[in-house]
């Protein structure tokens, strides 16, 4: 059957690079699925996992003959090479990417026997690109930081909507250091235990409960500012995570007032 | 007055007598058979190992802690268990040899209620020739930091190496000094804590000045980057779902370490070591300093029955490591499930005996087995260490106490299977408190269950990571709370394994 190739600003979900422990009718039918949509496609490969599986299977149209890798892993990569790869995930789009040569893979066949196989240059590249999917990845991995760059403003041309509906990296980085101030409130509780210790970590856990209401402040002010591009989704997301923290924060303060003050 | 000895005194043994003693009280005896006089917190050794620690730093001496515990410190190996005892008496009972000076060899009896093995892994050194001395200690070849000693030893070499590569870089005679870490055997386990020594030392190098005169290379039995002898992971970083293999893949391409992978090391010499790949090719790899982690195995421990016949395939698998309650026929691969893994840790044929740690026998690997065409395997072993031996320690220290307390009959045995069990693991990658940096990563369960989870086996809600400052600080509070929570100091069981 042939099936819909999972195409940007789609984003890869938890449920990649699952063995195959089982080699059965499901594995032929979805191998079978695999080639039916590469034929339609008139493409030279696909991974599983872009038409929606989350199993550790590949399959390469190569001269004409399709090679079926299975729980495959790439244990050895020699040379590196610089090819300009386009990939279904990304249509119409390019980039440099940073690839070994010379590969060799160990897989098992769709009889679940262990085999071997051996590829260079555009054979190795792309088995290469297909296990990126395997890893919830894509080529995108492989790219220096300056081609990162110029592929990112590529892909805003593809999709303003996906792009506006991500949050900038300092949004990020904010939940970040709320996150880890909470543990670190959480951490240096064991030091009650030492008597002496008590009105230092009082003022400790005071000043740091502050920062972090600061904290969840920014984040809350600055995110829903980026959010509003997206609207009710990022929106609703941006007022869920701050009620996360805020009770995670609630916790803490918990903890503090029966312990410490 | 019932009496539990536990033969072991390590991350799950020490857990397991602690918290025992603890709820046991004085009414019962609790006897601690270990060789070694010093407790050591083993994840810190990497740090001695590059000389950010001293051995004083993750060891304490075991001795006074008992003794405030009022638990009964035997310094000595555990040699044989006789669990149905001997003639003209049923009393089951251990043999032990002193390891202390002065008492050195001398051997006796000790007669137990219940049995916890605790013993740990032997370090298998002589499975690869030239790994060991032939005698089964570390060889001249490599060096190892599994033991706080080892560490020591292990930090002067570097040390050395460093100073090699500083003079030719002032000398400009262009000599490039070649490191290899990794795993010594393809059977071994704890590929974690060659993964920490690599990133101290790829760190420690950078700091001295001399990261551009050295090459360094990572050798592991893993078929892919990032399995960790647990199949590999899916972990949340920044809210994206990232794979194991990438993250490591990434980390080995930013620190600009290469890497073998897929290979069994089968010969060690003086700087250079002959290896084989999963495609049963053989291939040899110089080096000026190598940390070869050794493959683990069973301590040796024999079992005696009451005539003296021996009954040692009862009591352990053929690698050494205890039976306890795991389904050791599953089969192949794909009948692998998560009730195959113990729950209780009980052996099948003595209820009085128990196994924790890395001294229970594993019913099959967590990765995917793989072995060449020459046979080989080549896969890497479940890891038993940790958060996990110390969860099993206090579970299996429950089940004792409610048997000695309530009766066998009406005893809960506590569950603490594998399978459904979460672990967290702080590996470091370089250690400084402002240019420190650490992979901190949760994992649940840390055998996958394919039932429940179908697809990866883990519940990716529990399994995140992060690498950075902040996981560098957590691995080094996690030093401090540990070694705090050994010692038995006030607040000690708040404190979790």
């Amino acid at each position: 059957m042939i099936k819909t190739i999972t195409q940007y600003p789609t984003q890869t979900g938890f449920d990649f690079g699952g063995t195959v422990r089982h080699f059965d009718d499901t594995l032929d039918t979805l191998i079978k699925d695999i080639k039916d949509t590469i034929e339609a496609n008139d493409i030279e490969g696909l991974s599983a996992f872009q038409i929606g599986s989350p199993l550790n299977v590949i399959v390469i149209k190569y001269e004409g003959q399709y090679l079926e890798f299975i729980n495959p892993s790439i244990f050895v990569k020699e040379g590196e090479i610089h090819p300009t790869e386009s990939t279904a995930y990304y249509p119409n789009l390019t980039a440099i990417t940073s690839r070994a040569k010379y590969i060799k893979v160990v897989y098992e066949d769709s009889n679940g026997v262990q085999q071997f196989f051996t590829a260079e240059d555009d054979l190795a590249v792309l088995i290469q690109r297909k296990n990126d999917y395997l890893m919830g990845s894509t080529f995108i991995s492989r790219l220096s930081t300056e081609e990162k760059k110029i592929f990112e403003k590529k892909l805003q041309g593809v999709s303003s909507d996906a792009m506006s509906c991500t949050l900038s990296p300092f949004s990020d980085k904010i939940l970040t250091a709320i996150k880890y101030s909470l543990l670190l409130g959480a951490i240096a509780l064991p030091l009650i235990l030492k008597q002496s210790f008590i009105p230092s970590l009082q003022m400790f856990e005071t000043y740091l409960m502050w920062m972090i209401i600061g904290l969840i402040s920014i984040y809350f002010v600055r995110a829903m500012y980026e959010g509003k591009r997206c609207g009710v989704c990022q929106l609703g997301n941006v007022a869920a995570m701050t009620l996360i923290k805020s009770l995670h924060l609630g916790v803490l303060y918990a903890i503090n007032t029966w312990l410490l003050f | 007055m019932a009496r539990l000895i536990i033969m072991g005194g390590g991350v799950s043994g020490h857990t397991t007598a602690t918290f025992a003693k603890k709820w046991l009280g004085e009414e019962h005896e609790v006897v601690v058979v270990t060789p070694n006089s010093q407790w050591n917190w083993i994840p810190s050794n990497i740090w001695v190992g590059v000389g950010q620690m001293s051995k004083k730093d993750v060891v304490f001496p075991l001795a006074p802690v008992y003794a405030k515990a009022g638990i009964d410190y035997r310094q000595a190996k555990a040699v044989s268990i006789h669990p149905n005892g001997k003639e003209g008496s049923d009393e089951s009972y251990i043999i032990i040899e002193s390891t202390k000076e002065g008492t050195q060899g001398q051997t006796e009896e000790l007669t137990y209620d219940y049995l916890v093995n605790a013993t740990g892994p032997k370090l298998n050194f002589d499975a690869t020739e030239g790994l060991g001395n032939g005698k089964g200690e570390l060889g001249n070849n490599t060096v190892s930091v599994c033991t706080a000693d080892h560490a020591v030893h292990a930090n002067i070499e570097l040390k050395q190496l460093f100073e090699k590569a500083r003079k030719a870089k002032q000398d400009g005679t262009g000599e490039r000094q070649k490191i290899l870490v990794g795993t010594g055997h393809g059977m071994c386990t704890c590929q974690g804590a060659a993964f920490e020594y690599i990133f101290n030392i790829e760190h420690e190098a950078k700091k001295a000045g001399v990261r551009d005169m050295i090459d360094i290379k990572w050798i592991s039995n893993e078929a892919f980057l990032g399995d960790f002898g647990m199949g590999g992971l899916h972990m949340k970083v920044g809210g994206y779902a990232v794979s194991s293999k990438l993250f490591a893949e990434s980390l080995y391409a930013e620190r600009n370490v290469d890497w073998i992978i897929g290979a069994h090391t089968s010969k060690v010499e003086a700087g250079k070591i002959e290896y084989e790949l999963l495609d049963g090719t053989m291939h040899e790899e110089t080096f000026d300093f190598a940390m070869l982690i050794p493959p683990f195995a069973g301590v040796g421990l024999k079992g005696y029955d009451k005539d003296g016949s021996d009954i040692s395939d009862t009591l352990f698998a053929p690698n050494g490591f205890m039976k306890v309650d795991a389904k050791y026929d599953a089969g192949a691969y794909e009948n692998w499930k998560a009730s195959d893994w113990p729950e209780t840790y009980q052996n099948p044929t003595f209820d009085n005996i128990f196994a924790a740690g890395i001294a229970f026998a594993p019913p099959h690997l967590i990765s995917k087995p793989m072995s060449s065409p020459n046979g080989t395997p080549i896969n890497p072993t479940p890891p038993r260490t940790g958060m996990p031996a110390g969860i099993i320690g206090k579970a299996v220290a429950h089940s004792v106490c409610d048997m000695i307390k309530k009766g066998k009959e009406n005893a809960h045995l506590h569950k603490a299977s594998m399978a459904d069990m979460g672990a967290a693991c702080v590996a470091s990658a370089g250690k400084g408190i402002f240019d420190g940096t650490a992979a901190a990563m949760t994992v649940y369960p840390v055998v996958p269950d394919f039932e429940k989870y179908p697809g990866t086996g883990r519940d990716t809600d529990y399994t995140f990571g992060e690498i950075g400052l902040a996981g560098h600080w957590i691995k080094h509070i996690l030093h401090h709370m540990f070694i705090y929570k050994a010692k038995l100091k006030p607040g000690w069981t708040l404190i979790p394994e």
